[in-house]
């Protein structure tokens, strides 16, 4: 969204930012010494600055008195002495989005920083934290599992530091570890019952401990699931990711701003368009870009078909999940179809590298309307060809009805987002509550779930599918003519800070963006929403049968580029 | 003149020594059961493709015919291979035990009478027939309900933990549906008052077939097969999404050629046995011999598995054994004790001779 859209927004109402500056005033109060300052960044956005003593109360004061119950993320910046450590909060209720950042100083050397885990706070934290201190080795006194997440455990250094280069290799090599030569995986211990140990010391030789992947039919990409086992029940479950890690976010700092459009692609190679949205939005929202409405129009027609195309695949990886090959395959041939769309207007079906500062790539080509017409009718016909073998069909129902049930406290509380977290009864969809772009212009429904079990998650992707189909059909119909490229820099970003929000398929997707007027970004943060979802999954799948536990985490749709990064 | 002389001494040669006659079958079965196989593995891959909209094998052969051979070949060029934490002896007897007693439930079942039948009454078909004893039914369940058994081994045997959850996975599921297969079969036993497939096809040449008497039975029965054969909705011994292969993820090359040989020798055999027990084996309203017959409903018998492979996911462990134990068997059961109930109203009604 651009800053003059949410301007105009904003005079036509009486006070739009009335609720933004009571929070404001609230924290203020709150914390009159600890609250440096506090900004309305825009409607819907602030961010705060505090001191590091005071961020757990800032925290807890925030999620119970301010009602900011969803952590999005926890990162850091690195300024060469100090880290800016920064919590991104969302309220469900108020959909207002709340940043909170703090100082915390470091060595010149790479030497682990102490400060308290949020943990207790928000329970979403425990991999964000993990994340922070994996790539920026700040150590968080209190986590109940504090180790690397995304490199290998026998990794020393932390790369997301300014003092290593683009390949991990310290730029003065006294001060830093060059990455290591051996290669070990991220091996959490896996907790048995207490009573157990009590009863027989020697059972932990004796419960049996399966590996599931990094090449595993179910876990969607090189992630490995470890389960330990009670005949067929897993009473303990870690998910070890970072196989595909490639580390995006120390790509974006040594690359200059247009260098990294292809990049968003490769995060998520199966909803690439909305992620280069969101890329794109918040280097739009940091230059003050404006785009035209044609584009705008463009990209929702482009991002909506991409959210289609990739809840097709969903629902052929959950026919594959339960041993129905005919869904699976079905579920890819109709997405064919819309990769086909994506190769007529960008040239390439998969990694397009269509949206650009200001604009995309190149205008619609002739014919398009018509053919999206066409297809979006297809998929819709075929919808109802899957409901035959999937929700119509009483072995599937048997699967999925009533399994892995996620109550809406524990969903907002672990953090998930996107159509799992819609499916547990909570209406969040950045499209509605914090709108961007043109979706205020179109009528489309957030659909959501009753029980938050499997099903509720599987039919959110079909009901989503008719959404943007809808959404789709309304942005061909309104697609206004003009230019589809806007002014735009090339290399010069002004200095500052702005995140992007984008609701990509498997739900809020964001970039944060720091910069300080070079041509290369100082921070690009990569907030993946299939990273807390997997996160979700793995919480869920305690408990439940071996075979269930591979279906749940198939609901959440996990992504592996997207994950890891 | 006495070419006819010496064939009929061979005749009365052959008559007159079981064990000749049994190795006569046994070719006769083996000659079936290979085509049958192909034939099964064609249509799985191309009539299932056809469902998911995919065309199937294509390039090599006229319609991809021929690609079952190239996979055999390339299965049969591998290294043979197995893995270190393997009994290796076991872990290498396991895929010969698995094709021998496969094959060997075939035995038990008519063929040789269809093969006999299509020769002039002149030779005495009839006096070939060696399947045609008197517990034969018994005797192909007996080798059909070892297979399992030889999986718990294999899966225990290869050393693998995935193989392992398969093998026990297997073990559970032959516990469970052996006994409503047998129920069922009983019903059929009693109707036709014989333990003999002969017999029991004979009977339905006068009466209406066992899958319409014994309905109930014929539903059982086709539930509990599907879960001895271990296909979708049953196959939770190889379930590729949890246990990549099940019990026989650790077999490679010429080893798991045998093993998914026995799959479909298996399918065939349970396939066969079906049709004889209700859909009346050989017997068929058209002039086709009965070699056709019995081999074309096996085939259809088969198809009717795939598709019901394509249009299914696959249960859980707890659910399938629910419905094992809590329906199946009480239906079976039940049905069994009403049996000679039907049978005799059947009879009254010239349903049942």
């Amino acid at each position: 969204m651009s800053a003059q859209q949410s301007a105009s927004t904003a005079v036509q109402q009486t006070d739009p930012l009335a609720l933004e500056k009571t929070i404001a005033s609230s924290l203020k109060a709150a914390f009159p010494t600890a609250v440096k300052t506090a900004n309305v960044v825009r409607r819907r956005r602030m961010r705060i600055e505090c001191i590091p003593e005071a961020t757990l109360d800032v925290l807890k004061y925030s999620k119970n008195q301010l009602g900011f119950d969803h952590l999005n993320y926890i990162t850091a910046v690195d300024w060469g002495k100090a880290f800016d450590l920064v919590y991104n909060l969302w309220s469900i209720q108020k959909m207002v989005e709340l940043e909170v950042k703090t100082k915390v100083a470091h060595g010149e050397k790479d030497e682990l920083v102490d400060f308290p885990t949020s943990t207790g706070v928000y329970q979403a934290a425990d991999w964000f934290e993990r994340e922070v201190y994996d790539l920026f080795g700040i150590r968080f006194v209190g986590h109940p599992d504090m180790r690397r997440i995304l490199l290998r455990e026998d990794w020393t250094s932390h790369p997301l530091r300014k003092l290593y280069d683009r390949r991990g290799y310290p730029i003065d090599p006294k001060l830093g570890q060059p990455p290591p030569q051996t290669w070990r995986i991220n091996e959490g211990k896996l907790s048995l019952p207490k009573k157990w140990l009590e009863e027989d010391p020697e059972i932990e030789e004796n419960i049996l401990t399966l590996n599931f992947g990094p090449h595993h039919p179910s876990t969607h990409g090189p992630m490995m699931v470890r389960a330990r086992l009670d005949g067929e029940i897993i009473i303990d479950a870690d998910v070890v990711i970072g196989y595909l890690h490639r580390n995006h976010e120390k790509l974006g700092e040594n690359n200059t701003w247009i260098q990294l459009l292809p990049y968003p692609d490769r995060t998520n190679y199966v909803s690439p368009i909305n992620w280069e949205w969101a890329y794109v939005m918040a280097v739009e929202e940091l230059a003050g870009v404006e785009v035209p409405e044609r584009a705008e129009y463009i990209r929702v027609i482009m991002a909506e078909l991409d959210r289609i195309q990739s809840h097709l695949m969903y629902l052929a990886t959950a026919g594959d999940a339960v041993g129905q090959l005919t869904g699976f395959v079905w579920g890819l041939r109709d997405r064919e179809l819309v990769l086909d769309l994506n190769e007529m207007v960008c040239g390439a079906r998969m990694l397009p590298n269509y949206f650009r500062f200001g604009g995309v790539n190149r205008d619609l080509p002739k014919g398009f309307a018509e053919r999206t017409r066409q297809v979006v009718d297809t998929v819709e016909k075929h919808l109802e060809e899957f409901s035959y073998i999937y929700e119509k069909n009483p072995v599937f129902l048997k699967r999925f009805e009533g399994v892995g049930v996620l109550s809406p406290q524990d969903a907002v509380e672990w953090g998930a987002v996107g159509p799992g977290l819609r499916a547990s009864g909570i209406p969040f969809d950045v499209r509605k509550d914090d709108p961007y772009s043109v979706y205020d212009r179109f009528d489309f429904d957030v659909p959501v779930g009753k029980h938050g079990d499997n099903l509720d998650r599987f039919m959110m992707r079909v009901e989503e599918i008719k959404q943007s189909i809808s959404i789709v059909r309304q942005a061909l119909k309104d697609l206004p003519s003009g230019p589809y490229q806007g002014k735009a820099p090339t290399l010069s970003i002004p200095e500052g800070e702005a995140s992007s929000r984008v609701e990509t398929p498997r739900g809020e997707g964001s970039y944060y963006v720091v910069s300080n007027g070079s041509p290369r970004p100082v921070r690009m943060k990569i907030k993946s929403a299939a990273f807390i979802n997997v996160y979700v999954a793995k919480r869920m799948m305690i408990g439940q049968k071996l075979q269930d536990a591979l279906v749940i985490l198939g609901t959440w749709d996990p992504v592996l580029g997207e994950i890891d990064r | 003149m006495n070419t006819q002389i010496t064939l009929t001494g061979i005749i009365v040669f052959i008559e007159r020594n079981v064990y000749l006659r049994f190795l006569l079958v046994a070719i006769v079965a083996f000659i079936i059961v290979s085509i049958g196989s192909l034939i099964e593995l064609y249509i799985e891959r191309k009539f299932w493709a056809r469902i998911m909209s995919r065309y199937g094998p294509t390039e090599v052969g006229k319609f991809g015919t021929l690609q079952l051979i190239a996979d055999a070949v390339k299965f049969l060029v591998k290294e043979d291979f197995s893995p270190a934490a393997a009994d290796k002896t076991i872990y290498n007897l396991v895929p010969v035990f698995s094709v021998t007693v496969s094959f060997a439930s075939l035995l038990a079942i008519p063929f040789d009478y269809t093969v006999a039948s299509l020769f002039p009454s002149s030779l005495h078909p009839l006096t070939f027939v060696a399947s045609n004893f008197d517990p034969s039914l018994l005797v192909a369940f007996g080798f059909f309900a070892l297979e399992p058994l030889i999986v718990l081994f294999g899966g225990w045997a290869a050393g693998g933990k995935y193989t392992l959850i398969g093998g026990f996975r297997s073990a559970a599921q032959l516990i469970s549906y052996e006994i409503p297969l047998v129920l069922s079969f009983l019903s059929v036993v009693v109707l036709a008052q014989s333990l003999n497939l002969f017999q029991i096809i004979q009977t339905q040449a006068h009466s209406w077939p066992f899958a319409v008497l014994a309905f109930p039975a014929f539903i059982t029965f086709t539930v509990a097969l599907l879960a001895e054969l271990e296909r979708t909705p049953f196959d939770l011994t190889e379930a590729d999404t949890e246990l990549v292969s099940g019990w026989n993820t650790e077999y490679g090359g010429t080893k798991f050629l045998l093993v998914y040989l026995s799959e479909y020798i298996r399918a065939f055999a349970g396939s066969a046995i079906l049709v004889s027990l209700f859909l009346g084996g050989w017997l068929g309203p058209a002039p086709i011999p009965p070699l056709i017959w019995l081999f074309l409903k096996t085939i259809i018998v088969f198809t009717v598995l795939v598709w019901i492979r394509a249009a299914y996911p696959r249960v859980r462990i707890d659910q399938m054994l629910a419905l094992g134990w809590r329906i199946l068997i009480p239906v079976s059961a039940v049905w069994l004790i009403l049996t000679p109930f039907v049978a005799h109203v059947a009879m009254m009604h010239g349903a049942l001779a």
